[in-house]
């Protein structure tokens, strides 16, 4: 399995590093890492997408994971640690679930922990609005032996649309602890930790009724099964539904019992028409239907006029697309560009750096150090602070950060999911369905983090899509900030770029999905109700998401001017960039330029940056600032997000792409420039 | 009494053996001793003529051919034959090899239009019988397909605000089913379509899903808007 041994390879470091950062939180636990060891008893959370895990999981805890108002944004496992009266526990948030049999990859990740055992008690976080369809979960983790506390979250909007539900009742029923909450306001939350505090694992003995055909399988299998945290029963009925995992577990099985087990499956398929997983669900169904006999009343809710209305103007067509393209261009083009990129960037790189710090470090290094290699790794052109830090900080840091204020309050409010619905048919076309919007928009962020997030992608065939399109043509909010400060004056660069970077998009989108074999994906969100986005929360996402980006990228930046400052001494980058001026000039960019793509790889936006300074200098027309900044666009992605693809997509997916992303960036620059000037153009 | 039960079950069996040798095999008649000692089963010379002294089949030189109401009365028996079957291996789950006899005995309820025609609206109007051979189209699904109202069709046929009831979920691709049963989407509940562009939004429940068209096909909802007064049953029941 080469998967395998690319975790072993990158896995570690890339872990690490993303540990504590919580971009759609943490990555880690995944690959190989041992959540919350030595930290206690472990509590482990499960439940569907969107029902309020992360706000459950940041009031147990000290922690934070990002709450969000999409479904499926934990990728991954987060973990934290929590104390109840003086004892320690550790908390493990798992990506949504929607049953213990996994349909997706991130699924699977959260039913392993449950398959791995390790944990005093499992919080089955459920939507009390939608107890019904999310009770089946509770009964196949209590059929499984688990320790399990049920808590009816979202409390509050269960009432608002009039339902009263039996609790007390439904606790007697079930045999477990039964916890009202309401996650984002912390209440319920002193109860549940007492329920964790004084929790007995009683009645293990619960039983669900299938099929007879089910049931007989069910049996015949059950004693072959291998003792796991899960009861064999559970086991039984995973295997009978061929989950991947338990069949796994099985072929390590003797090996006249691996066949007879595998033996009976197949027979009950054949007998079967419908998938056994049908019998299965409909079974739990039947259970639930019994169980909640008389515990939920429905009474009068309150109707929400405005917030439907608003809704439906949203998923419109006809008032959507416009709608959208207001919240593109008040969220990127006013905020990000202008503000961010504009306002902040000019006080802090035109005052603060240009006017008194730059200056002041420049002196400083003059008298301090006498030697002028060593000046010129921490000052003047290329250096750690002049370059490195300026970059970071007066640059790029305001305008990732503006973008991801916009984004916190986008997802907060639940319109994300409404994008996705509404853009499905366009993104059929590229091969990829409506749920790639989250990594897509945030790769207008930071297509590093987007490219991690692409794992809340369903099939590979979509994750590979996704990531070529990252790398290739969707820009960063550092390279757009820049695109949109250096075309402020000149919208007809503005246009030619977007026209020409969309078209690359829909043309290399098509073209992947054709060449890459597999089914159209399908599309299936549900959509949360839209809300008000709550300050604290958007606080609370802005500020993971820039402490991620300042632990991931701001040593990049320190290292990338190290490098070139090597390059520089060593006499590489003078040879490389004679290089690359052989293609830079072909496409009619002056020589600067070059040094512009070089710097590109090390950062992204570096390179856009890099162009910034050489325009400032007057020394690009329109058509050569058109051709660069798409070019650009094209280019080769950071270190960062080549690192993370070669994580994520392995080696040979990367530096394959790697390989047509540098001629094809210069083909498309070069026919852009070749166009303009048969047609006589100038911008 | 119990003697004309019985044979009204030969005489269905044998229209049934002459609509799928003679309709379906493409032939104008039939050697009478094939149907008497054949392979065809067991019906005997009284049936046979009592079936031409109701003008039902011509009988000549041991030729037997179906009349036009001989043809009609063995369309209808074919299809209460299939749709037994359809009810059989669909809702009750009986296998294949264990179809026909309960099938057989049940076609005869089926003699009361108004029950075939509940039956026809549970089953979603279908077009074959589990062997795959067609199910004569009855008026229920004239009706089913010209209005497409009051019986089961797939969401993906609904109009904009119309609500249903889930009669059940057929994709033909497991992966899919899975998807929309894990997301609640299960028969029993009620629907309500908000939206058929550019994605299909509806509610189960107090939630609300998008999905694409092609898993829009797979939920198939039973209409449970008013039925309208023109509509209701105007056959009368016939007894014989």
């Amino acid at each position: 399995m080469p998967e395998k041994n690319r975790r072993t390879l990158f896995g570690g470091r890339l872990h690490r590093r993303h540990r504590g950062g919580g971009c759609h939180g943490d990555s880690g636990g995944k690959h190989g890492g041992d959540p919350g060891r030595g930290n206690g008893p472990r509590i482990l959370m499960v439940g569907n997408p969107n029902v309020g895990k992360s706000a459950i999981f940041n009031r147990l805890t000290s922690s934070y994971a990002v709450v969000s108002n999409y479904p499926g944004t934990t990728v991954a496992l987060t973990t934290g640690r929590m104390k109840i009266a003086g004892k320690d526990y550790s908390v493990v948030d798992t990506p949504g679930m929607y049953s213990l049999y996994p349909i997706t990859e991130e699924e699977r990740v959260g039913r392993r922990m449950l398959l791995e055992g390790r944990y005093e008690v499992v919080l089955h976080i459920v939507d009390a609005k939608n107890l019904t369809r999310m009770l089946p979960f509770t009964m196949q983790l209590k059929e499984a032996g688990v320790p399990v506390i049920l808590v009816l979250n979202i409390m509050d909007e269960a009432e608002e649309t009039g339902l009263v539900i039996n609790v007390e009742a439904l606790e007697k029923r079930l045999e477990i602890p039964v916890i009202p909450t309401v996650g984002i306001a912390g209440k319920g939350v002193r109860r549940l930790k007492e329920a964790i505090k004084n929790y007995h694992h009683g009645n293990r003995n619960f039983h669900v009724d299938f099929s007879l055909a089910v049931e007989m399988a069910s049996m015949e299998i059950a004693p072959l099964l291998p003792q796991t945290s899960l009861s064999r029963r559970a086991l039984s009925l995973l295997a009978l539904q061929e989950d991947r995992d338990v069949l796994e577990l099985i072929s390590s099985l003797p090996e006249g019992e691996a066949e007879r087990i595998t033996g009976v499956i197949d027979a009950l398929k054949r007998e079967l028409d419908h998938p056994v997983n049908y019998d299965i669900t409909l079974g739990l169904r039947r259970r639930t239907s019994q169980i909640l006999e008389g515990i939920i009343q429905k009474g009068e809710g309150k109707t929400r006029i405005a917030r439907d209305a608003l809704d439906r103007i949203l998923i419109s067509p006809w008032t959507g697309v416009p709608i959208l393209l207001l919240v593109l261009y008040f969220g990127f083009y006013k905020f990000v560009g202008g503000f961010g990129a504009g306002v902040i960037v000019d006080f802090l790189e035109g005052h603060i750096f240009g006017k008194y710090l730059i200056p002041l470090i420049n002196n400083w290094t003059d008298r301090l150090i006498p030697w002028p290699i060593i000046q010129n790794l921490i000052a003047g052109d290329y250096g750690v602070l002049t370059l490195g830090v300026r970059y970071a900080v007066a640059i790029i840091l305001p305008i990732v950060g503006t973008f991801f204020v916009m984004f916190s309050v986008v997802e907060d409010s639940g319109y994300l999911p409404r994008l996705s619905l509404l853009i499905d048919r366009v993104f059929k076309w590229v091969g990829l369905s409506g749920r790639a919007v989250i990594p897509m928009t945030l790769g207008f962020g930071c297509g590093t983090m987007a490219t991690l997030v692409t794992r809340t992608l369903e099939s590979t065939r979509e994750r590979v899509i996704a990531t070529v399109l990252l790398a290739l043509a969707i820009p960063c909010s550092a390279q757009l900030g820049v695109i949109f400060a250096l075309a402020a004056s000149n919208p007809w660069v503005l246009v030619t770029w977007i026209g020409t970077v969309s078209a690359v998009f829909l043309f290399i989108g098509y073209l992947t999905a054709k060449i890459i074999p597999g089914p159209q994906p399908d599309f299936f969100m549900e959509l949360p109700p839209l809300r008000m986005p709550r300050l604290a929360n958007v606080w609370l996402k802005t500020s993971t998401r820039m402490r991620w980006y300042f632990v991931e990228i701001l040593p990049l930046f320190l290292l990338a001017s190290v490098l070139i400052w090597v390059g520089n001494v060593t006499g590489i980058f003078p040879v490389l960039l004679k290089l690359l001026a052989v293609p830079t000039r072909a496409i009619g960019l002056p020589n600067e330029a070059a040094q512009a793509f070089l710097f590109g790889f090390f950062r992204r936006d570096y390179g856009v940056a890099g162009l910034y300074d050489i325009q400032q200098k007057g020394l690009l027309t329109g058509n050569q600032l058109a051709v660069a900044t798409i070019t650009l666009t094209l280019f080769l992605p950071c270190i960062a997000q080549f690192l993370v693809m070669i994580k994520e997509r392995g080696m040979k997916m990367a530096l394959g792409l790697a390989a047509f992303v540098f001629p094809f960036a210069f083909l498309v620059g070069g026919s852009v420039n070749f166009m303009l000037n048969i047609l006589g153009l100038h911008l | 009494m119990e003697l004309r039960e019985r044979d009204q079950e030969l005489k269905d069996e044998v229209l049934e053996v002459l609509w799928t040798e003679l309709v379906e095999g493409g032939l104008d008649s039939i050697d009478s001793e094939e149907i008497i000692l054949g392979e065809h089963g067991p019906a005997d010379i009284r049936i046979l003529t009592a079936l031409a002294g109701q003008g039902m089949i011509n009988l000549e030189e041991n030729k037997v051919a179906l009349t036009d109401s001989g043809f009609e009365e063995a369309r209808k028996t074919i299809r209460r034959h299939r749709l037994s079957e359809r009810l059989f291996h669909d809702v009750f789950e009986i296998q294949h090899d264990e179809l026909e006899s309960p099938a057989c005995r049940f076609e005869h309820m089926l003699i009361r239009p108004k029950l075939e025609k509940k039956i026809c609206e549970l089953l979603g109007h279908p077009k074959t019988c589990p062997h795959n051979r067609p199910i004569p189209v009855g008026d229920c699904c004239y009706r089913a397909e010209m209005r497409t109202d009051k019986a089961v069709v797939s969401m993906s046929k609904l109009r904009q605000g119309e609500h249903g009831v889930i009669a059940y979920v057929h994709t033909g691709d497991s992966e899919k089913l899975k998807k929309l049963m894990a997301m609640g989407i299960l028969p029993g509940e009620e629907l309500s379509l908000e939206r058929r562009f550019p994605s299909f939004v509806f509610r189960v429940g107090y939630s609300r899903f998008a999905v694409d068209e092609g898993m829009a096909e797979g939920i198939f909802v039973r209409r449970t808007e008013e039925e309208q007064p023109g509509e209701a049953e105007t056959v009368p029941e016939e007894d014989d």
